[in-house]
């Protein structure tokens, strides 16, 4: 299936997407069903989705993401859907905007329907190749140049490297090179692009071993269930699992194998200074969390299976690059693991990154036009940060093909609107993870409202089938029919309401309440008033946004007031030759960072960090002064 | 005192012309031993040496030069003088800035401003030092609006407060607020994000006691607002009563000067009259009201209209009887509206003098009026009732105690005292975002709302200082817990 070599092979394509990962596959699904000729060019065909560290998809932050992307016509919501073998909504005990679903999948069943659906999708081909370099004229992205020296034209390139630009691994003090075990590294086009005056940079991130199933005595480790309750991520999916479910392990280092660890810290790539690049603070090695958190006697740790079929088990908690002799030493000081065969070493993989600030909101380069870049590129790490920005260059680039607006989603309106500002506007020294603590609107931003939120996006993107589109309206008929029926069906305390609600076991009426009210009570639920209307709500994804917009409207409405507040510096969009060396007020810092970052709006020019307030106000004034926006006094109310 | 809508965004605004050299006199003016000019701005140097031409043309900052100042045409000398030079982003305003100290004499301040003005400066408008230097990121909000409240300041303890404002006392104190809010914050969000990570969980006890600390904090500072209002803006006295019960006698007495008309005819005092005198350092300012008598005299009613605004304004109001006859009825009637309209913090803003207590053997007399004011229930037990005399002055000292209590200003020397509006509406909306958290923490609900609170707060604290939030919260989660994926 190797892409034909011989420099006569010249093809040509509207989009070539570099890599198959979560990114890549989002991408480049995005433009094949919007109706663009796609190129897929991965270095390993048999690793197409695959999921290369933690075998789930979805957490607190990250469940919200996957479900986005799912509700405008993504596939990774799906493709876990139908490979999920363990089922959790997190932080279920919590409120409302901080619940978020993860669920365990099958790692060779995901990268297999992951392969299936691509191999089925018109107007796509993917491919086995190495790209070597970008095809560039002056400031346009022409296609790609292959190993064999060969040329692919598009009109847009999508690159989804993902950890192998420039990737080394560190086992111990051994290095080699390469983005994942088992997987050559990419050259050539971080050169390239750090040539042409791109800031790039080295990250690094770790990976914990990997287990024989057989050599661990589960007695000794505690099991841990999935939920009862599955709540599937995508609104195409049916409410049923499709495969067995498991279980998981939970298990605890302690002072040995702290003192194993404490004594081999001169073989650690990262501690004797091997490794320059910045690693995730929210992901620490097994060896950061001994040293930075010396008086923790033992460390958490979940054993998770890699799959139904599979012997590999996956050591959440435990990544680490010490030596794989070492890392056997430790291992069998936790209980349960006395006799544990490592299939797998953990390793640290080092990358290049592209300094996110450089690429607009549609994720473009703003050097390089026609140009996209996704995924761990920007430096994020996560299947989820990857499919979003995957799935959003995808669109970015039809879009640009036809000249089209870019599609930029509000931090107010989705987690990926707040993760891609996040990334253009202050850039990330670390690799960046989703947390629900970067959305400052999370209130509004909650997994049962996606469709809500969304849906006239997925209307208008063009991404879901006539059929699709028509069965989510009904979903919000149905929430706006609940709506009206809890706002005008008034109770009125007779007998049979009085005795109703005693069989509920709430409060009977002193007078006339809609039931929307009584829904507000604390002991009421959206199942226990359900009696009282007409029709069917039974469906979670009908009644949940509808209780928690009922219970919740207090908080919901003050978010929504702050929302409108921002608003109006977000409305205030600063032109594009806005000279900032010649206002006054500015610092040089400042000048410095707003005429790299070009801000689109007040709004985000206030979220660049070193950019002070002050210096907001400056740029107001200046606008005001010179008359620049006209409108800024209607704007600004 | 709105730096941004008095000057920033309005048509006449600072901002039109951004790179303008300005000028002002910088001292009060009059005569006075000196008089200080300052001038701002890019070309601050190059205009001043135009008029002061012993400058040399690179001016080292912090140094003092002494020459001639001199027209700029014919030469001829204005002034001896002393320029203070100071480097761009070395100043008040962060801008090249020269000051130039001269005699305290208008003639020669205008002419030396004339001249500036003739070098190229544009003349400063109020405030506009102080708005550079907030532009150029020398002071937060807080602290600009304490230079303006120190250029304001009427009294002594008054300038104090302001002074302690601009050196950022208060900001400061906000910023241990928010510090407090922060840290609370960390504990809640790492509950929400890292909830699968095996991260100790801080009681909600410890919360607690952390947020009461934070809020009574906010207390305090909300509690200092009348003393530090006072101290900024001064006392302000309404004396009302009956026609010809010696309101203006009494004003008199107390201000010790002869400010109103003292007569025996009803009515003379048809406009507001004010005496002015100081308690503590502290100005008081005391109007003698019209009375609140109704009558058809056109000019009357606009004094009695003026009237009801004086007591509105005042911190307090002095009700003045006379000892010698007894309540009529539309007098009960005033003193009882007072009585049946009033909270508890507008009662004590009440104070009942019985005046004309001009000898001992009156005490029958002073009996009748109390016994009188006490069926409409006011009584020495629950109100200030004070028997005066304007003739005699007796009584005047014990009111004049009365009024050192009211104004005392020992609590400005330790503590932070809030003493505008816009910091008491800020610091309100805090406090009532904390008590709604605490409420959240007490009832176990989820951390999420009470984050809400908490960034709500913390928003009032940026607005107060002009500041947004930015990455605080994350930072410190990193910082204190230990987490893995």
């Amino acid at each position: 299936m190797s892409f034909s070599s011989g420099h006569s092979s010249v093809k040509s394509f509207d989009i070539v997407v570099i890599g198959a990962g979560h990114a890549g596959i989002e991408a480049c699904l995005a433009t094949a069903r919007l109706g663009l000729s796609t190129l897929m060019i991965t270095t390993n065909l048999d690793r197409i989705g695959y999921m290369s560290c933690n075998p789930s998809i979805g957490g607190l932050a990250k469940g919200h993401m996957v479900r986005e992307v799912d509700a405008m016509g993504g596939e990774m919501g799906r493709a876990t859907d139908e490979t999920c073998i363990q089922f959790k909504r997190l932080n279920s005990r919590k409120g409302p905007a901080v619940r978020g679903s993860r669920a365990q999948c099958d790692k060779d069943l995901y990268s297999a329907y992951m392969t299936r659906i691509l191999d089925a999708q018109p107007g796509l081909v993917v491919r086995q190749g190495e790209v070597k370099a970008l095809a560039l004229n002056g400031r346009y992205c022409e296609g790609v140049i292959l190993a064999d020296g060969s040329k692919v034209s598009s009109r847009a390139v999508i690159v989804t490297t993902g950890t192998f630009m420039r990737g080394v691994m560190h086992i111990g003090l051994e290095q080699q090179a390469g983005g994942r075990v088992g997987d050559q590294a990419t050259v050539g086009i971080s050169d390239q692009l750090s040539a042409l005056g791109f800031v790039v940079r080295r990250l690094k991130t770790g990976t914990p071993p990997r287990l024989h199933r057989d050599s661990i005595d589960w007695t000794k480790l505690v099991e841990q269930f999935g939920d009862d309750v599955f709540y599937p991520f995508s609104l195409r999916s049916d409410r049923r699992l499709k495969l067995p479910q498991v279980s998981c392990w939970l298990g605890y280092t302690n002072e040995k194998t702290h003192e194993i660890i404490r004594k081999n810290l001169d073989k650690s790539p990262m501690f004797v200074g091997a490794i320059e690049g910045t690693g995730p603070r929210y992901c620490p090695s097994i060896e950061d969390k001994v040293t930075r958190f010396a008086e923790k006697a033992g460390h958490q740790t979940f054993l998770e299976p890699e799959g139904l079929s599979t012997e590999s088990i996956y050591l959440q908690g435990i990544s680490t690059s010490l030596p794989a002799e070492i890392q056997s030493e430790f291992l069998r000081t936790i209980p349960g693991l006395e006799q544990v065969r490592i299939l797998r070493p953990g390793y640290a993989v080092e990358y290049d990154f592209i300094e996110p600030t450089q690429i607009s909101h549609s994720l473009e380069t703003r050097e390089i036009e026609g140009l996209f870049l996704a995924g761990q590129i920007n430096g994020t790490s996560g299947y989820e940060e990857a499919a979003a920005q995957g799935f959003m260059a995808g669109v970015n680039a039809a879009r640009r093909l036809r000249d089209s607006e870019p599609f930029v989603l509000g931090r107010d309106e989705a987690y990926i609107g707040v993760l891609i500002d996040d990334l253009v506007t202050k850039g990330t020294i670390e690799p960046y993870r989703m947390f629900t603590s970067r959305a400052e609107h999370r209130l509004v931003l909650r997994e049962d409202n996606t469709l809500e939120r969304l849906q006239d996006y997925a209307s208008e993107l063009g991404l879901y089938s006539a059929d699709e589109l028509e069965s989510l309206g009904r979903v919000r008929a149905a929430h706006v029919e609940m709506r009206r029926q809890l706002r005008e069906t008034v109770l009125v305390p007779n007998e049979a309401t009085q005795s109703a609600l005693r069989d509920i076991g709430t409060a009977v009426l002193q007078k006339p309440i809609t039931v929307e009210e009584l829904l507000r009570r604390p002991d009421i639920a959206s199942c226990d008033v359900g009696k009282f209307l007409s029709g069917d709500f039974s469906d979670p994804s009908v009644f949940e946004p509808v209780e928690i917009e009922v219970k919740y409207a207090g908080y919901i409405a003050r978010q929504n007031e702050i929302i409108s507040q921002t608003k109006k510096l977000e409305k205030l969009r600063l032109p594009s030759d806005l000279s900032y060396a010649d206002i006054r007020g500015l610092s040089r810092e400042e000048v410095e960072k707003l005429t790299k970052i070009r801000p689109m709006s007040l709004g985000q020019a206030q979220r660049i960090s070193g950019v002070n307030p002050s210096a907001i106000q400056a740029i107001l004034v200046h606008l005001k002064g010179r008359r620049k926006i006209r409108e800024l006094d209607v704007e600004l109310g | 005192m709105n730096l941004f809508n008095g000057g920033g965004l309005d048509g006449d605004g600072f901002g039109v012309d951004d790179h303008a050299t300005i000028c002002a006199l910088s001292t009060p003016p009059g005569v006075g031993g000196i008089a200080v000019l300052r001038v701002s701005g890019p070309d601050a140097f190059q205009f001043t040496r135009k008029v002061c031409r012993f400058l040399p043309v690179q001016p080292e900052s912090h140094r003092i030069y002494f020459g001639t100042a001199r027209c700029l045409d014919d030469g001829d000398s204005v002034d001896e003088v002393l320029v203070s030079c100071f480097a761009e982003g070395r100043s008040f305003t962060g801008e090249e800035t020269a000051e130039i100290s001269c005699h305290g004499n208008p003639v020669l301040v205008a002419t030396l401003l004339k001249l500036l003005v003739e070098a190229g400066c544009r003349p400063a408008r109020p405030g506009e030092f102080t708005f550079r230097s907030f532009m150029n990121g020398r002071m937060d909000l807080v602290q600009a609006e304490g230079v303006l409240s120190l250029i304001e300041s009427q009294s002594r303890p008054a300038a104090r407060l302001a002074l302690r404002q601009l050196k950022g006392r208060l900001s400061e104190e906000l910023s241990r607020v928010e510090d407090g809010l922060i840290w609370i914050l960390a504990q809640l969000e790492a509950s929400i994000d890292f909830s699968t990570e095996g991260i100790e969980v801080i009681p909600s006890q410890t919360l607690l006691a952390r947020a009461r600390e934070v809020q009574e904090a906010c207390e305090r500072l909300l509690e200092s607002y009348s003393q530090g209002r006072l101290l900024a803006e001064g006392v302000q006295v309404a004396l009302v009563g009956r026609p010809n019960v010696g309101k203006s006698s009494l004003l008199n007495a107390i201000v010790q000067e002869d400010r109103a008309i003292v007569t025996a005819v009803p009515g003379t005092t048809r406009d507001l009259v004010e005496g002015r005198f100081a308690v503590n350092g502290v100005p008081v300012t005391i109007i003698d009201t019209a009375g609140l008598r109704e009558t058809t005299d056109e000019v009357e009613r606009i004094g009695i209209s003026r009237t009801r605004q004086a007591l509105d304004k005042s911190d307090l109001v002095f009700h003045v009887i006379e000892v010698g006859r007894p309540l009529q009825e539309d007098e009960r009637e005033d003193l009882r509206d007072f009585r049946s309209n009033a909270d508890l913090s507008e009662r004590a803003r009440h104070v009942f003098l019985v005046n004309k207590v001009d000898s001992p053997d009156q005490q029958e007399q002073v009996a009748m009026r109390l016994a009188e004011l006490n069926d409409i229930g006011i009584s020495k037990q629950n109100s200030k009732v004070f028997e005066v005399s304007a003739r005699t002055r007796n009584g005047l000292s014990e009111l004049e105690n009365f009024l050192k209590g009211y104004v005392r200003s020992d609590a400005s020397e330790s503590s932070s005292v809030l003493t505008q509006a816009r910091h008491f509406e800020g610091v309100q909306k805090i406090h009532s975002c904390l008590m709604r958290a605490l409420a959240l923490i007490t009832s176990d609900t989820s951390a999420e709302f009470i984050a809400f609170e908490l960034q709500d707060a913390i928003r009032a604290i940026h607005e107060l200082l002009g500041k947004e939030l930015n990455e605080q919260v994350i930072d410190r989660i990193f910082k204190e817990f230990c987490l893995g994926k």
